[in-house]
């Protein structure tokens, strides 16, 4: 579904990420992990439309998106949940959920994917009216990952969801991935954290200093002690 | 590669003599006296501008308030003169110390303000100068001061017949202003100064102390300023507080400097001797009708500037390019 | 070796946010500090508080035996404490030289003295060929050395580097590290933060990890990297292998 061939990205003369290649099969839980700074973030913003890649090339159902401007790259049914979350603080959870989806013309269009993301997380059913600054870490993210699937996406990107989220959380919200990708959403998902996101993830690729260093099934990756110098040096 | 820096800075002051023999020179020849009173007020600003620019051009806090210190002078040295017979000299010199101790009160809660807000209180306490001198009765209020002229006479620095005298003071000003000025842009000050309006936060990071260091432009930047509000008194010999205390004062110190070239050596006097005599000589053709035409034309040059040189016009002549703050 | 630095049970709170709880550490002089940890461990929030940039909530820290826990940077620099930023902060409209003049002028007061030191540290960071240039036109390498050449000019006793080898290619990350080592032979000593593991792993002297604003583990880069809970905090807390 998703193809990236040799993608580098840079900022200003520092490169972000280099001669970079994943594909992500039709609904498929694809992971990209790596340490701070490996360009996971870098990869996804690219892929998304933010950032505009020096080389390479993007296709999304064979067409080539590299450089497509973010709003088309929606159009064409790619949602990203950025890194922390950016919400509209002070706009209530039934806000920021209609304004993820305002892509679709029809109003019955916009109101029904709110069902399958109350059903998802019901707890944002519960606070509809509250202001969304006012949520914890994890209602965050889950508003944030609610408000992605408004445009009814057919890849869903994830940066860190788990970040600065507790424990316990982040298997809920993981858990819910699995669910998403059961009701057909293909998942691109990027973490730091490794191992319990290759407990849900099908492959996985090792980003270190913006270049792919290892990839294969995430069992397999989950396994190999290779990792733990990609992550940390030596 | 140090004696280029060396033969670099000689040859400012080679260029500086030359300029200055020049000028000496150049009213000589001069005897209409309207001429004459383009020739003094362009130098006058050149030395206005080139103060101004110390504060807001090498430390980059962009004040539209220097009419405050402009006034602080003129009142000063004309109220000491007139209510108490202290020749201006002495007057000019006690003006630039209390315009510089206005400027260190008011920097005090305003330099904890960042770049606009900054100016916007600049702007707010001209004003508020103003307002005060208009109410002011010890100072005429509205009416303002006249200085009495009985003759020529250097002691009590007024003079009838010429305005030559007058050129010449203002001149040595300009050439005062322009020499501190040199001495800033090799000195610590000068660098902290520059550092400071880069980045704040990387200047305090290498031991600047930012606070100290703004107060010392302010209060220099004040001083010449309020010298030069004297010597308009003295040039004019009346005041009042809509003729030294307006907003256009403030513009018109700021322009020259913003035209020839911000935080520059010589930005300021090139851009004095360019707008001053077209000012003087567009007004003659507009009439005095209306405050706004005035407004309109600066606020024209300021955009034409901005949009096609904002370094000012010696760019066009120097390789060294310094960006506007 | 005795501790240059210590800070003492540092806190600090944003907002309700806990960024740094509890931080005991010691930066012993000479050495290199790596200073890491994942995303949102407190690593900038530490350094900030030893730059004088943050104030801490509760706590103190030492310099040479002095409290400066108060003290802003401007002082803490003529101190001996100097850092870099990690988003570079070169004064754009000067030239390279002019730049690390003010680095110099807080030690030394003549213009021309200064200019002389300032010579002397663009050589020690290889900018001689780039001084008279305009700091604006330099490349983000470039500015980056810049960087540290400006601090380095203020003669610190302890240099404070945010990130610099980030975004690097291996060649020019490589001479970055050359760099630090000849600034620790020079006497001064270096606490580093760092996100490339494998640059700054094999040249610090001692880590220290952070993780959820807390000191997670310190030691020697090789215990480091297999001490499991230093391992759990990147990688996950059920990772095996």
């Amino acid at each position: 579904m998703l193809e990236v061939q040799s993608l580098t990205t840079a900022y200003e003369g520092l490169v972000a990420i280099s001669d970079v290649s994943i594909s992500v099969g039709a609904r498929e839980i694809v992971a990209v992990v790596g340490a701070n700074g490996a360009g996971k973030s870098t990869l996804l913003k690219t892929i998304a439309g933010m950032e505009r890649p020096a080389t390479g090339r993007i296709l999304f159902e064979g067409a080539d998106i590299a450089g497509a401007p973010t709003h088309r790259v929606n159009m064409l049914g790619i949602a990203l949940v950025p890194e922390g979350r950016r919400l509209f603080p002070r706009l209530a959870v039934r806000d920021n959920l209609r304004l993820g989806s305002y892509l679709h013309r029809r109003k019955s269009d916009r109101e029904a994917p709110l069902e399958t993301v109350f059903k998802l997380f019901p707890r944002l059913a519960e606070r509809l009216d509250q202001r969304a600054e006012t949520l914890s870490g994890g209602e965050q993210q889950m508003l944030a990952i609610g408000r992605a699937l408004m445009t009814r996406p057919r890849l869903l990107m994830l940066d860190e969801p788990s970040q600065g989220i507790m424990p316990k959380l982040v298997d809920e919200i993981l858990d819910s991935v699995r669910t998403i990708r059961e009701a057909g959403t293909t998942v691109l998902i990027v973490e730091q954290r490794l191992a319990e996101t290759l407990e849900i993830a099908d492959r996985a690729y090792v980003l270190q200093t913006g270049r792919v260093v290892m990839s294969g099934a995430a069992r397999e990756i989950a396994g190999n002690a290779d990792v733990r110098r990609a992550y940390l040096g030596i | 590669m140090a004696s280029a820096f060396e033969t670099r800075r000689r040859n400012q002051l080679i260029i500086a003599a030359a300029v200055v023999a020049v000028m000496i020179a150049l009213p000589l020849g001069v005897k209409d006296v309207y001429v004459q009173n383009i020739l003094v007020l362009t130098v006058m600003y050149a030395a206005l501008s080139q103060a101004w620019n110390i504060l807001s051009g090498y430390c980059g806090q962009i004040s539209l308030g220097h009419a405050l210190y402009f006034g602080i002078g003129a009142y000063a040295s004309t109220l000491l003169f007139v209510k108490f017979g202290i020749i201006p000299w002495f007057g000019m010199a006690a003006g630039g110390i209390f315009a510089a101790a206005i400027a260190l009160l008011v920097g005090w809660p305003c330099f904890r303000l960042g770049g606009h807000y900054f100016t916007i209180a600049t702007i707010v306490l001209a004003e508020i100068g103003l307002i005060l001198f208009l109410n002011w009765s010890y100072a005429g209020e509205a009416s303002g001061l006249q200085i009495p002229v009985s003759g020529d006479s250097w002691l009590t620095f007024t003079f009838l017949r010429s305005k030559l005298p007058y050129y010449y003071f203002a001149l040595g000003l300009a050439a005062v202003v322009w020499l501190v000025t040199y001495f800033i842009e090799d000195s610590k000050w000068g660098y902290y100064w520059r550092a400071v309006r880069e980045n704040t936060m990387a200047a305090q990071s290498l031991g600047v102390q930012v606070f100290r260091s703004k107060m010392a432009a302010a209060a220099l930047s004040a001083f010449f300023t309020a010298i030069g509000g004297s010597f308009y008194a003295q040039f004019v010999s009346y005041i009042d507080p809509d003729s030294v205390m307006v907003f256009q004062f403030s513009l018109l110190m700021a322009l020259p400097a913003v035209i020839g070239g911000i935080g520059t050596l010589w930005g300021p006097p090139l851009g004095a001797a360019i707008l001053i005599p077209f000012t003087e000589l567009t007004r003659s053709y507009m009439g005095g009708g209306g405050k706004g035409t005035d407004l309109i034309f600066y606020g024209a040059v300021i955009m034409i500037i901005a949009l096609a040189r904002p370094e000012g016009l010696l760019s066009l002549v120097t390789r060294t390019r310094h960006a506007p703050p | 070796m005795s501790a240059l630095l210590e800070t003492e049970a540092l806190t600090v709170r944003f907002g309700g946010i806990l960024a740094n709880a509890d931080i005991s550490i010691g930066v012993n002089e000479g050495e290199i500090l790596g200073l890491i940890g994942p995303n949102g461990a407190g690593k900038s929030t530490l350094f900030n508080l030893v730059a004088g940039t943050y104030r801490p909530t509760s706590g103190r820290i030492r310099f040479e035996g002095r409290d400066i826990t108060r003290l802003p940077p401007a002082v803490r620099c003529k101190l001996g404490v100097a850092r870099t930023f990690q988003v570079v902060k070169s004064f754009e409209t000067m030239s390279v030289l002019e730049n690390v003049v003010v680095g110099a002028l807080v030690r030394f007061t003549s213009t021309r003295t200064a200019r002389e030191e300032a010579y002397r540290v663009l050589d020690v960071t290889g900018l001689t060929r780039r001084a008279e240039a305009n700091a604006r036109d330099l490349t983000p390498p470039e500015k980056r050395r810049l960087e540290v050449a400006r601090a380095l000019a203020t003669q610190p006793k302890l240099l404070l580097l945010d990130e610099v080898l980030t975004g690097l290619t291996p060649a020019e990350a490589q001479k970055g590290v050359e760099l630090v080592r000849k600034i620790r032979e020079l006497g001064v000593t270096v606490v580093m933060v760092e996100h490339v593991m494998e640059v700054v792993m094999p040249l610090v002297d001692r880590a220290i990890v952070l993780d959820l604003g807390r000191v997670l583990a310190q030691g020697a880069p090789q215990a480091i990297v297999r001490d499991p809970k230093v391992i759990q905090a990147y990688l996950g807390d059920r990772f095996h292998a």
